[in-house]
């Protein structure tokens, strides 16, 4: 007795095979975990079931019938009608209207022919306190959070009562409680005997909630477990092949005995609206760290340091003011910024590799000298160093960089900043949506990047990797700075402690 | 280059599109294969080529201008004005001039004012025919000035010297666009500018450059205009509106921005004035001419200038 | 609550406007609110507004449509080379001139849907279509309307604005349109195309019924314009073009799509019109009335993109 399945599917992108004979099925009641690394084909499986691409082989069967045959092609439309809805990462939301317009996004109830918007209130408003939503239903879309936008979708994909739930990386912008709230409802689907689909990278979630696990490695399944049966290092060295020991590279060396001088000193800076009184200094070979809840404020305390946002407050560099108003007054005094949004401001991803990373370095490749042209063979050698420096997998430069795997990408988003011969390195959510191979690449290129003299600042939503990859943390909390941890003081315990204290002390 | 980069490359598509449609005017239609038919047409593709070479830097960065035609008419008629009171090289000057000013304004707004490129350029363009209205009183002068009336008219080795200053002009657009840094920098703000913001990218100057660059090449096409009729007029700017802008995308450029190449452009405005003439050839009525001309654009861009599409 | 009051800011503002511009107006013209002063200005007005409809439907969608000006001399050349005299001779060449630029529109949705081509460009191709297929029906400036249609529409029919009232039913129509399941998914599509469709909408349908409702009011527009003027001039739309994205510009649609409210383009467009209108009692030339509207519409969107700049950024 199955619900879905999946039978011997193969797929390819202009020749490149990306799904190869994956078969698997989902019984009704029940959680199916899908786990791979980034370009293992999560996604295409799941773009195939949900009607946005057909197989090139094989069959997709729902409650027994093949879905990729007959007349009428399988659509996004016809999926939702037959019972399969799903939540992406990528919002399918219209910020622009309501959210109760949004919850019912394409399938608005209708009276006489007409939409009217009482009804469409009354009848989101049950759903959105089924998913632990608190708003008025008439608030735009865009005005909401991210987190809160995101469980606007789950409500829209429950609206049609579905038999099977698709989340793939629904979870991935929410913070505890609001993922609590998700798994309420997955465990009420599981309960009603309906079945959901979970795609995450975030390996407790995937433990706490699903039935079986099926990985996915290179476009083939490689083993399906039930979840008494397996483990974290277990699935890991399946999606990953081997074992990974040592996932965080080792700290700075007792940087305490000889305390450098800090290239950039920030005392008392405000974003209005978003963080205020925040003292940070950033010392050559140290890795700092923005923790704390999901939204406190450490992406503007980015952005602001890097020209993006308006903000006030004293920043010195090397013991001399300077003012940090424009991205380019940023770069130009050694500070690089990898955005947590890498697909529309961190790269040009409809650009070549090569564009991409020659971008922020053309003043040196095209001196005034030169009348400004651009040389080409300078760029080239460039390019070539950055790509086998960092290990950037491309069938060559000129590939465009939307067509490389995430990890790729971030790595690009990275390396550009590198010939510019930053003192400053500013990364938001560094490994967001990363496999853990490049996941660990990445963490010791920004030690190896702090050990030349670079002073490193990261955000992340992940207390793991804050814990691994950081000298001191930092915690944040509605705004402003509520603990610093060094040394053995920084332990996920602490941390995660730091970050909810924050909150009972405002709260008082 | 391998088969699928050509494939890809749709400024190559154009000059053989081009080339295809020459030789069958030449098999099909009379007097398109004689040296002088040739000359004739690489002529009058001229003044639409220069205007549509400056379209090609702004919708290179995202951008458009919809003042061109404005200032077409602008350059020739300041030009005439002048001329008629402190000689033809002050008009001249003075025409050039006030043709960097309108592009200058249309960036500021862009820059400073956060417009839409469309908005911006539309509101310039009414404004200058407004002014050149209030300027001539309605009624605009006509002006023989000896050096436009070469540079229209006369030709070197048998080449018009119009058709000398287009390619001229393209090489100096190919330069800006395809190899220096200002180059780079419209084609990084054409795909993305939050990305180029963060990257780095000089937005204002950029901006500035381009736009100022394709209003001066629109001026220059008025001059060559007002040397090849003899007289200016209000609307003379009108046809290239719309046509600089169809040379771009038949060209090959993507009217999103940074995809393409300028010299897609040279072959993009060949091939309108070519189609215009062999229709006018044709004898077909007005009308035919304008549905044959429309249906014909349809069928080219679907060939190869579509969009991908973002999955 | 400040929620509500933002959404309405566009609105607001403009009825400010356009209160001033009334108050000066009547001071100037006294006859403002008197019904033949009524007529003749709605009788003025129409054409623009309508257009203005037409372009905002299109901009909804996150497309702008070239050809309007083109498709709006088309249902003019169609109307007044099929209209006989008599009440089912007019209503026929109508409904003839409005099926024709219907599918004009329609033909320019399919082609932004199935072609893969963004509107801008499929639009602009097909404004040389159009004004071809208007140049074969009416190859020079002429064509009948009948005389006393003319006069009901110009002078008024037993006190009935026929204009004004034109105006109002056509907003009517599109305010039930926008309360259907099509109306909500246009705003869907523009506001974010791939969710839409991976919602479930049929984005292509969509948006090929957009640009048909588009070719609807667009031809509205040119028979209006044909009974104003009492005879047809294949190239009398052009202007209509940019004049109708100005309009819906200065009423807050967003090129973007899926952003702006149909009231906010009709203030737009009474607004135009009366500065317009001004000009010709202040006694200025109306040669100044191109730069007043350029003026005007840079004014008017740069005040508003600061004004959300300062929130956002």
């Amino acid at each position: 007795m199955t619900l879905l399945s999946v039978e011997n599917v193969s797929k390819s992108f202009a020749g490149v095979r990306v799904l190869r004979d994956v078969s698997f099925d989902v019984r009704p009641g029940e959680v199916l975990g899908l786990v791979g690394e980034n370009g293992a084909g999560k996604s295409t499986v799941l773009s195939l079931i949900t009607g946005l691409l057909a197989p090139d082989a094989g069959t997709v069967r729902f409650d027994g019938a093949r879905v990729h045959s007959g007349i009428r092609a399988w659509s996004p439309h016809r999926a939702r009608a037959a019972g399969i809805a799903s939540v992406h990462q990528e919002l399918s939301l219209n910020p622009h209207q309501s959210v109760a317009e949004n919850v019912f996004l394409g399938a608005w109830p209708t009276r006489g022919g007409l939409v009217r918007h009482r009804d469409l209130v009354a009848r989101a408003r049950p759903l959105l306190s089924r998913v632990g939503l608190d708003v008025d239903p008439l608030t735009r879309a865009g005005r909401l959070p991210l987190g809160a936008q995101q469980l606007v979708e789950l409500a829209k994909a429950l609206t049609g009562d579905p038999r099977l739930l698709i989340l793939d990386e629904a979870t991935s912008a929410l913070d505890d409680d609001q993922v609590r709230a998700v798994f309420r409802v997955v465990d009420e689907l599981r309960a009603a005997g309906k079945s959901v689909v979970i795609v995450t990278h975030r390996m407790g979630e995937l433990f706490a909630v699903s039935d079986r696990m099926t990985v996915l490695k290179d476009g083939e399944v490689v083993a399906t477990r039930e979840r008494a049966a397996t483990d974290h290092d277990d699935l890991v060295k399946l999606m990953v092949g081997r074992e990974l020991s040592d996932m965080f590279p080792p700290k700075s060396k007792d940087t305490a005995a000889v305390p450098a001088e800090p290239v950039l000193t920030v005392r008392g800076l405000a974003v209005p609206g978003s963080c205020a009184g925040i003292d940070l200094d950033l010392v050559p070979g140290r890795v700092i760290g923005l923790g704390g809840l999901q939204g406190q404020g450490q992406r503007e305390v980015l952005r602001a340091l890097f020209g993006l946002r308006r903000h006030s407050g004293q920043i010195d560099m090397d013991g001399r003011p300077c003012r940090l108003a424009t991205p380019r007054e940023a770069i130009r005094r050694g500070i690089g910024y990898v955005p947590e949004d890498r697909k529309t401001e961190g790269l040009h991803i409809a650009h070549s590799v090569r564009a991409n990373l020659s971008l922020p370095s053309l003043r040196a490749l095209a001196p005034a000298r030169s009348l400004t042209t651009v040389s080409r063979r300078q760029e080239a050698r460039l390019v070539a160093g950055l790509v086998d420096s960092m290990r950037i997998k491309a069938s060559s430069p000129a590939q465009e960089v939307r067509r490389l795997s995430g990890g790729n990408q971030q790595k690009v988003a990275l390396a550009k900043w590198l010939p510019t011969k930053p003192r400053v390195l500013l990364l938001a959510e560094p490994t967001r949506g990363i496999d853990v191979g490049t996941k660990r690449q990445i963490y010791h290129h920004l030690r190896e990047l702090a050990d030349s003299g670079m002073a490193v600042l990261v955000t992340s939503g992940d207390t793991m990797e804050l814990v691994g990859l950081c000298d001191e943390v930092a915690v944040m909390y509605e705004g402003s700075i509520v603990d610093r941890l060094v040394g053995a003081e920084l332990t996920e315990e602490r941390l995660v402690h730091a970050s909810v204290v924050g909150q009972e002390v405002t709260h008082v | 280059m391998s088969v699928a980069a050509l494939r890809d490359n749709r400024a190559v598509w154009a000059f053989g599109v081009l080339g295809v449609t020459w030789l069958a005017a030449i098999a099909f239609a009379n007097g398109f294969g004689t040296v002088s038919s040739v000359r004739y047409l690489v002529q009058t593709a001229s003044f639409l080529g220069i205007v549509a070479i400056g379209q090609t830097l702004v919708v290179m960065m995202s951008g458009i201008d919809l003042s061109v035609s404005a200032v077409v008419a602008l350059s020739a008629v300041v030009c005439a004005q002048v001329a008629s009171g402190s000689g033809g090289a002050a008009g001249i000057l003075v025409a050039l001039a006030a043709s960097v000013v309108v592009g200058l304004v249309n960036a500021a707004g862009l820059v400073w004012l956060r417009l839409p490129p469309m908005v911006m350029t539309l509101a310039t363009g009414t404004v200058i025919a407004g002014a050149l209205l209030i300027y001539t009183d309605g009624s605009p002068r006509s002006a023989r000035i000896p050096l436009l009336d070469t540079l229209a008219n006369g030709s070197v080795a048998g080449i018009p010297y119009a058709t000398v200053l287009w390619l001229a002009i393209a090489a100096a657009g190919v330069w800006l666009l395809h190899l220096s840094r200002l180059g780079r920098y419209a084609f990084a703000l054409g795909t993305s500018e939050p990305a180029s913001r963060a990257s780095g990218v000089p937005v204002p100057v950029t901006t500035l450059v381009m736009y100022a660059a394709c209003a001066l090449l629109a001026g220059v096409a008025g001059l060559v205009l007002l040397g090849f009729t003899g007289t200016s007029s209000l609307t003379m700017g009108s046809p290239y509106q719309l046509l600089s802008i169809a040379s771009v995308v038949l060209g090959g450029t993507s009217i999103l921005g940074g995809r393409g190449h300028l010299l897609g452009t040279v072959a993009g405005a060949l091939l309108l004035t070519l189609l215009t003439a062999l229709l006018a050839a044709w004898n077909l009525s007005e009308g035919l001419r304008q549905v044959t001309l429309g249906l014909l654009i349809i069928v080219l861009l679907l060939a190869y200038a579509r969009e991908r599409r973002t999955a | 609550m400040s929620e509500r009051i933002r959404n309405h800011m566009d609105v607001l503002g403009l009825c400010a406007l356009l209160a001033v511009v009334l108050v000066t107006y009547q001071r100037l013209d006294p006859t403002l609110l008197s019904p033949s002063t009524i007529t003749i200005l709605s009788a003025q007005f129409l054409p623009l507004i309508l257009a203005a409809v037409a372009q905002t439907i299109v901009m909804l969608t996150g497309g702008v449509d070239l050809s309007l000006g083109p498709v709006l001399s088309l249902g003019m050349a169609v109307f007044v080379v099929t209209a006989a005299d008599g009440a089912t001779g007019v209503l026929a060449a109508m409904a003839l001139a409005l099926a024709v630029t219907v599918a004009a529109g329609a033909a320019n949705g399919a082609l932004v849907a199935y072609a893969g081509l963004p509107p801008i460009i499929v639009t602009l191709a097909a404004s040389f279509l159009w004004t071809g297929v208007t140049l074969i029906v009416l190859p020079q400036p002429g064509g009948h309307v009948p005389a006393g249609l003319v006069s009901a529409y110009n002078l008024g029919w037993y006190g009935i604005a026929l204009p004004a009232l034109a105006v109002v039913v056509a907003l009517a129509l599109w305010k039930l349109v926008r309360t259907t399941r099509f109306g909500l998914a246009l705003y869907a599509v523009g506001g974010n195309e791939h969710g839409a469709y991976a919602s479930g909408i049929d984005t292509r349908r969509v948006k090929i019924l957009a640009y048909g409702f588009a070719g609807l009011f667009t031809g509205l527009a040119g028979i209006g314009l044909a009974i104003q003027t009492g005879s047809g001039d294949p190239n009398i739309g052009a202007p209509y073009t940019l004049n109708s994205i100005a309009v819906a510009v200065l009423g807050g649609i967003s090129f973007f799509g899926g952003v702006g409210r149909m009231r906010a383009t009709l203030l737009g467009a009474l607004l135009l019109g009366l500065l317009t209108n001004l000009l010709l009692f202040t006694g200025i030339s109306t040669f100044y009335q191109l730069i007043l509207q350029g003026v005007v519409l840079v004014v008017a969107v740069a005040v508003k993109t600061l004004a959300t700049r300062e929130r956002t950024a």
